[in-house]
């Protein structure tokens, strides 16, 4: 049975010429879990939103949408808000209460359920939620992850016959977005509701999709099974930006295939498959020749037994932490939510200061700091105003070409998408000529190619002697970008390495295509490297 | 370092104020001086309106007397005398309670031999007149001359009640 | 959890009416004298005894201020004990403010009670009843509040680190930023609200209390208790008069009858809290 379907849709924003959607046309079969994808400003969020009558932003609609064979606008307003869900993107701003059980009762409430229910549902959602023990709590107290989830249950206490996620995922840590991810499979899988998700990170739900839709300016470019995708996508253009956003085991099989008409590995399990049987393992190892000796290095930044703790009869935050920063290298501290990655850096940058132990910082350096909210940044209501408050005025320009920012600098800091605005975060911090940059969590919310971008300006920074500190939870980011690796455990640094003896050795704290090519090569950490050593190794067939 | 500095100007100012006060006995305040000036002012002090009206603390204890003349005295003239240091020191002679607010020419007489203002109703309070003409102005504001009757009366009603042509407005 | 938290919040609202409603306009100093030592008694059981007796010393120079200042602006009074700067310093006005310093005692204690037995879930319970919407203005204020200060924090460490000329402007322009920011997210609450169908009629408002037998028990016993006080009082038995000298009328049984039931309304969270907290002990040591 249809849930919707979605005929010649169009739209255009008030005072727009340009289309936001271009006649798009697909169905939603009761069952199904939709995967949207495309870049920033594809128009995914716009189509969600036409799917969600009370969302539906003001601008000229042609086309159709039938929701359970009726027009979605002649349904009524309590009809739409209960079988109709809809998560948004930034966890914080959904919430609407104080405390938890007022947040999961909020939505009955306004559909006027009667007491008995409300006292049931709430206690069943929390209860599937693993919500029961933060029932009573602030909502201002819930981690990122948390929140997130109290935004889905809360939307699931009315029942909804079908869910609407935009991009739930990406303003959370990648451990709480795969348990956010593997609840929505079991709703879809054990109880049959209808998703339609719209995601960054296609890794963990592409191969349970029964639907994958790319979206490109608007357009429809491709809508089809996960497993015929790539082949679609191949067929209106060969090196589609998109391609560079799919699950790791899919690029190789990309690359590596030459006709693409056999079974397609979706995810990590099959793509090992793939590659086990393909490829010969003669060579384990990339011989290593561009290994920087960071022994000879200078230090810039070292920090000794320092200890910290935000509240007095808290618990310390940082234990015995100890670090040591060299000249001119990419350094990445990984860590789980809460090991202190974000209070070590904020320590470093001033922000903070330890009770004990020592910060030293060594002479000419100049630290700059990039909040994990790069908004913060910004206090006034252009970006270019913002840049005109730092000293060297000269430099703009100069600065703006290089991080291609130019035609942003007009714009009010709230319209740009959140790969702009951190590109705009790191050229007011450039501003200031910093010889050391310290980055938390420079990849939250922005899409793969935005990563990539961020990735060469990164690079590029590093020829030029800035030393570059990263805090992030992006094993992906932090393994194609950085030199030495940390793991944050518990107040201080367990296991420090260089990036490819690091991910290497990590049995579960590691990269996709390292899970991948585990046991058939070794410290094979990055797409590239696969493609290297398949390419080194050569084809089974070919023997 | 901050809190330390204002706190010992606080401390300063309390004990400034503190030194700038005179502190007297009782025995020391109603001690009768010497009488230095020839002149004498005459000081009345009536609440024969109030009498019917009498509120209830004022009903036990010898406040008030039977007839309603609190103080009918004379007391020495000095230059600069104002009405209302005419009363004071008929009150300090007689060992009567007085009550005011304010300084200088703002001097607001509340109360005499515990009758306050707003005692019997709304519209009660102290009134002065000088020679027989109530003063529109502030009771501290106007000098007296010797031989002068200075009369405070307590009206009930704005002072319609004592004839005082000038309130009603 | 308080045993006392436990009661319906209404039941607990009129409890600390009652009280309040006697503590803060009877000037009497053997009521005031009453609700101070049962406050002290239940902030003791909330609290621990330390802390209870540590924030009772801190309002001591508070008490013996306003003790000291009444008398040196108000002058009434039959009996003066000296004068400064010729007005007297009486009595009366002495012991009045000290009165006065007891009262305001009381209400700041039985205040730190109403504050710890009544959070916020209760608060919005009783708007609730009153209208649902003042109930949900009140949690998104409860929310919104720690956000905005800890969002303007976040700003300002930041912004501290970027050279500024003056610090004032850039407090204002950090407090302008955050507005902003409190703006963009509030786009993003209302339609997460109307997407969870805000304002689509009728509402209902769920509160997870329910009126038990021992609710209405209490009830009761409030209700009687504060009509046994108030007897005397509104009869004037048990009026006091300060100025000009104090009379303090006591008259006979029904005042009697005021302070006991007044005492017995003030100690029973106390005793309450007390009681309970001996039968858990009680119930685990026979396990």
């Amino acid at each position: 049975m249809e849930v919707f379907n979605i005929k010649n849709l169009s739209f255009s924003y008030p005072k727009s010429s340009e289309k936001a959607l271009d006649n798009i046309n697909f169905t939603v079969e009761q069952g199904d879990l939709i995967l949207l994808c495309g870049e920033s400003g594809s128009g995914k969020s716009t189509l969600l939103k036409m799917l969600k009558p009370q969302l539906t932003p003001e601008g000229n609609i042609a086309g159709e949408i039938i929701f359970k064979g009726k027009n979605l606008k002649e349904l009524s307003k309590k009809e739409s808000a209960e079988k109709i869900g809809f998560v948004m993107q930034n966890p914080d701003s959904q919430i609407v209460t104080d405390k938890v059980y007022h947040e999961l009762s909020f939505a009955m409430e306004n559909l006027a359920y009667d007491k008995e229910k409300i006292r049931l549902k709430t206690g069943e959602m929390a209860s599937f939620f693993g919500l029961s023990n933060v029932f009573n709590n602030d909502t201002n107290n819930l981690s990122g992850g948390q929140k997130q989830l109290l935004n889905l249950a809360s939307v699931l206490t009315l029942q909804p016959e079908i869910l609407i996620l935009d991009e739930p995922t990406s303003q959370i840590d990648p451990l709480s977005a795969q348990n956010f991810i593997n609840i929505l499979k079991n709703l879809n899988r054990d109880f049959g509701i209808t998703v339609i998700i719209s995601e960054h990170n296609l890794e963990e739900v592409f191969d349970f999709a029964s639907k994958v839709i790319v979206l490109e300016k608007g357009k429809v470019c491709a809508c089809n099974t996960p497993d015929k995708i790539l082949k679609e996508l191949k067929r209106n253009n060969e090196n589609h930006p998109i391609i560079n956003a799919l699950p790791v085991s899919l690029r190789v099989y990309n690359i590596l295939n030459k006709n693409i008409d056999d079974k397609v590995p979706l995810n990590i399990k099959e793509g090992r498959k793939f590659l086990q049987e393909n490829f010969n393992a003669d060579i384990k190892k990339l011989h290593e020749t561009d290994l920087i000796d960071n022994k000879k290095k200078n230090a810039v930044i070292t920090l000794k037994n320092i200890y910290f703790r935000y509240e007095k009869n808290g618990s310390d935050i940082l234990k015995d932490f100890n670090l040591s920063i060299k000249k001119g290298e990419i350094y990445a501290v990984l860590g789980a939510n809460g090991s202190g990655k974000s209070t070590a850096v904020k320590i470093i940058s001033g922000i903070l200061k330890a009770y004990h132990g020592k910060v030293k910082i060594y002479k000419n350096e100049n630290v700059m700091y990039l909040p994990q909210d790069p908004l913060t940044l910004f206090i006034k209501d252009k970006i270019i105003d913002d840049f005109e408050l730092s000293d060297n005025k000269g430099k703009i320009n100069e600065t703006s070409h290089i991080l291609g920012i130019e035609h942003l600098l007009n714009k009010h800091p709230y319209d740009l998408s959140g790969g702009e605005i951190q590109k705009a975060a790191l050229a007011k911090l450039l501003l200031f000529n910093p010889s050391v940059l310290i980055l938390d969590e420079p990849t939250k919310g922005i899409d793969a190619f935005a990563k990539d971008e961020l990735k060469i300006i990164l690079k590029n920074l590093q020829k030029e002697g800035v030393t570059i500190i990263i805090v992030t939870h992006d094993t992906e980011f932090a393994c194609s970008v950085s030199d030495r690796c940390g793991l944050l455990f518990n107040g201080n640094i367990i296991a420090e390495n260089s990036t490819k003896e690091f991910f290497g050795g990590n049995g579960f704290y590691t990269t996709s295509a390292n899970k991948m090519s585990r046991g058939f090569y070794e410290n094979a950490v990055l797409f590239e490297d696969i493609i290297k050593l398949c390419n080194l190794n050569g084809e089974k067939n070919a023997e | 370092m901050k809190k330390h500095i204002s706190l010992i100007i606080i401390c300063l100012s309390f004990i400034m104020t503190f030194c700038s006060c005179s502190i007297k006995s009782t025995e020391g305040y109603y001690k009768t001086e010497e009488t230095k000036s020839t002149y004498t002012v005459n000081v009345k002090v009536d609440c024969i309106t109030a009498l019917s009206s009498l509120p209830e603390k004022l009903k036990s204890g010898n406040y008030i007397p039977e007839n309603g003349i609190i103080i009918d005295t004379a007391v020495e003239y000095e230059n600069g005398d104002t009405p209302f240091t005419v009363l004071t020191k008929a009150a300090k002679k007689d060992k009567i309670q007085i009550d005011y607010n304010g300084e200088g020419t703002s001097v607001y007489l509340r109360g005499i031999s515990n009758l306050y203002e707003f005692d019997c109703g709304n519209l009660s309070g102290w009134m002065v007149c000088v020679n027989g003409k109530f003063a529109d102005v502030g009771a501290n504001c106007i000098n007296v001359k010797p031989n002068d009757t200075v009369e405070w009366r307590y009206t009930c009603n704005l002072g319609s009640d004592i004839g005082n042509s000038y309130s009603g407005e | 959890m308080k045993a006392f938290s436990n009661f319906h919040p209404v039941v607990i609202f009129i409890y600390f009416i009652a009280v309040f409603s006697v503590s803060m306009f009877i000037q009497n100093p053997v009521y005031l004298f009453i609700s101070m030592t049962g406050s002290f008694l239940f902030l003791c059981v909330l609290n621990t005894i330390k802390t209870t007796i540590i924030s009772f010393l801190k309002y001591i120079p508070f008490t013996v201020l306003i003790t000291i200042l009444n008398p040196l602006f108000s002058h009434n009074g039959a009996t003066p004990l000296f004068f400064i700067n010729d007005n007297a310093f009486t009595l009366e006005a002495l012991i009045y403010g000290s009165v006065l310093a007891l009262m305001i005692l009381c209400v700041i204690f039985w205040f730190k009670c109403f504050n710890i037995i009544f959070n916020s879930e209760k608060i919005l319970f009783l708007f609730g009843k009153i209208s649902p919407k003042i109930s949900l203005i009140f949690s998104m204020a409860l929310h919104f509040i720690p956000n905005f200060s800890k969002y303007f924090n976040e700003v300002l460490s930041v912004q501290k680190k970027m050279k500024s000329n003056s610090k004032l402007k850039l407090y204002i322009n950090c407090f302008s930023a955050v507005i902003t920011h409190s703006f963009e997210t509030s786009v993003d609450t209302a339609d997460s609200m109307s997407a969870r169908g805000h304002s689509t009629g009728k509402v209902t408002n769920f509160g997870r209390f329910r009126f038990k037998t021992n609710d209405f028990i209490l009830l009761i016993s409030i209700i009687t208790l504060i009509i046994l006080t108030y007897i005397a009082i509104v009869a004037d038995n048990t009026k006091v008069v300060y100025y000009p000298v104090i009379i303090f009328s006591n008259s006979g049984i029904s005042a009697f009858i005021s302070y006991i039931s007044f005492a017995v309304l003030c100690f029973l969270p106390g005793i309450y809290e007390i009681k309970e907290d001996l039968k858990w002990k009680y119930s685990i040591s026979k396990i």
